[in-house]
C-alpha cells in the first residue's frame, strides 16, 4: 500500500540573478496522478521542475509535501549515466546503488527495449537511445515521484507510445508522474497544466 | 557497502579510460626529466632530491588528477542523482578520494622508480620501502583535500586557476611535513619523528573535516 501524499507549491517564486524566472506560483499534486505541464520557451517548466525535485532553491515561497516525503527521481533530459561506460554497465551500477534484483534489471531492459545497444558506451548512442538507457536507469530507482523534464523529445514515434503506455502503468501502482512537453500526441486523457506568466492553469 | 559499490564503479570508469592516467605519468616523467637535465651537476647529496622530486612531480599530477575526479559526473550530469539522494554522497566521496588515492600510489610508485634509475641512486629496499610509504601518508592528505575542493570548483569557469589557488595553501603542511618527515643520507633513511606525526595529524584533520562537510557543500 503507497502512501498518500500532496505536493503543495505555495507563493512560490524564483530568480536568477536578477532575472525573473516567475512569481507567486501555486499549485498542488496529488499522488497516483499522471500530469504534463506545457509552457512556452524560457517561461520556466524547467526551473519548476528543478525547485520541487529540491535541485534549486526558490527566492520566495515554498514547495512541500504533506503527510508524506516521497521519494523523487528527475529527469533532466541529459543522459545521467556514465558516458565511457557502456549501457548495461551503467544501469548495474544504478541498480547496486538501488538494491535491485538482477530480475528487475532484465525487465527494465525488456521495457526499454534496450538490447541492441545495451552493449555499447553512452557516449557512441544516438540521443534517443541515450534517453531510453536514461529513462530505464530512472526507473530503476524505488522512487514514487518521477519528475521528468521534456522526455518524449527524442523517442521514436513508436517507443514513445510504449512509453507513455509505461508511464500510465506506473500511475496504476500509485506512482506520480510529472512531466513537461512541448507535444500532446499521444496523451489523450492526461491531465493537461499550462504555465503562463499568469501562474498555472488546467489547458 | 556503497562506498565499496562506487569505488568499483570508479576502477571499473579508470579501466575504461586510462589515457587520462597516461599523461599525467607523461607529465610526471617529463618534469623529472627536465630538472635531471638541467640541475644534475648541482646536487650534492643525490639520494636527498628523492623526496623534493617526488613532490614536485605529484603536486603537478595530482593537481592535474584531483582537477578531474568529479569530470564523468559533470560529463554525464550524474550529480543531480546523488544530490537527491543525500545518504549517498558521504561515500561518493570516499570512493572518490580512494581511488585517487591510489592512483596517486602507482603514479608515485612510477616516479620513483624513474628517479631512482634516472639519478643513478643507490638505495636499499627498506629505504625504498619507506620513502613510498611517506609518500603515501602525505598524498592521503593531500588527495582529501583536492577531492574535496574539485566538485565544489567543478562548474567555475576559471576552476583550472582556481583549485590551485585554494589548494596551495593548505596543501603546503602537507608539502613541508612529507619532505621533512625523512632524509636519504647515501642509501640510508633517517627519520624525523615529529614531522611524521605532523603528517599523521594533518592527514586526519583533513580527512575528517572534508568527509564530514562533503554533502553539505555539494548542496549548497
Amino acid at each position: 500500500m503507497m502512501n498518500a501524499w500532496k505536493l503543495k507549491i505555495l507563493s512560490l517564486s524564483f530568480q536568477y540573478d536578477s532575472h525573473h524566472i516567475f512569481s507567486n506560483l501555486s499549485w498542488e499534486i496529488l499522488n497516483g496522478s499522471l500530469l504534463v505541464l506545457k509552457g512556452s520557451n524560457g517561461i520556466g517548466k524547467s526551473t519548476l521542475l528543478k525547485l520541487i525535485a529540491g535541485l534549486l532553491k526558490p527566492s520566495d515561497g515554498f514547495v512541500s509535501f504533506d503527510s508524506y516525503q516521497p521519494k523523487l527521481a528527475y529527469y533532466s533530459g541529459l543522459p545521467g549515466l556514465y558516458l565511457d561506460l557502456t549501457a548495461l554497465d551503467n544501469l548495474n551500477y544504478f541498480s547496486s546503488l538501488e538494491n535491485k534484483a538482477p530480475e528487475y534489471l532484465k525487465q527494465i531492459i525488456t521495457d526499454f527495449n534496450l538490447g541492441a545497444f545495451f552493449e555499447r558506451p553512452i557516449r557512441h548512442l544516438s540521443q534517443g537511445e541515450k534517453a531510453r538507457c536514461a529513462l530505464a536507469s530512472l526507473f530503476l530507482s524505488d522512487a514514487d515521484f518521477f519528475i521528468l523534464d521534456e522526455p518524449l523529445n527524442t523517442l521514436d514515434v513508436s517507443f514513445r507510445k510504449k512509453f507513455i503506455g509505461y508511464l500510465q502503468e506506473q500511475v496504476s501502482q500509485q506512482k506520480t508522474i510529472l512531466m513537461t512537453t512541448h507535444s500532446l500526441e499521444g496523451l489523450d486523457g492526461i491531465s493537461c497544466f499550462q504555465l503562463t506568466n499568469s501562474g498555472i492553469t488546467k489547458c | 557497502m556503497l562506498t565499496l559499490k562506487i569505488f568499483k564503479n570508479e576502477l571499473n570508469l579508470f579501466l575504461k579510460n586510462t589515457s587520462a592516467f597516461l599523461s599525467l605519468c607523461f607529465v610526471g616523467f617529463l618534469l623529472i626529466f627536465i630538472v635531471n637535465l638541467c640541475l644534475r651537476n648541482v646536487f650534492g647529496n643525490k639520494e636527498g632530491t628523492l623526496f623534493p622530486l617526488t613532490w614536485l612531480a605529484l603536486f603537478f599530477g595530482g593537481l592535474m588528477r584531483v582537477q578531474r575526479s568529479f569530470e564523468p559526473e559533470s560529463e554525464g550530469d550524474i550529480l543531480n542523482y546523488f544530490k537527491m539522494r543525500p545518504q549517498m554522497l558521504r561515500p561518493l566521496f570516499m570512493a572518490k578520494n580512494l581511488m585517487n588515492v591510489l592512483c596517486l600510489l602507482v603514479y608515485a610508485l612510477f616516479i620513483e622508480i624513474f628517479i631512482v634509475v634516472l639519478f643513478n641512486l643507490s638505495l636499499s629496499f627498506y629505504s625504498y620501502l619507506w620513502v613510498f610509504l611517506l609518500s603515501f601518508g602525505g598524498i592521503v592528505g593531500f588527495s582529501t583535500l583536492g577531492t574535496f575542493f574539485s566538485v565544489l570548483t567543478r562548474e567555475h569557469t576559471q576552476r583550472d586557476l582556481l583549485l590551485p589557488l585554494i589548494l596551495y595553501p593548505l596543501l603546503s603542511p602537507i608539502l613541508i611535513a612529507s619532505v621533512q618527515s625523512a632524509e636519504l643520507v647515501g642509501g640510508d633513511i633517517i627519520f624525523n619523528g615529529m614531522w611524521i606525526r605532523f603528517l599523521i595529524l594533518i592527514d586526519l584533520i583533513y580527512l575528517v573535516v572534508c568527509y564530514g562537510l562533503f554533502g553539505s557543500q555539494l548542496l549548497e
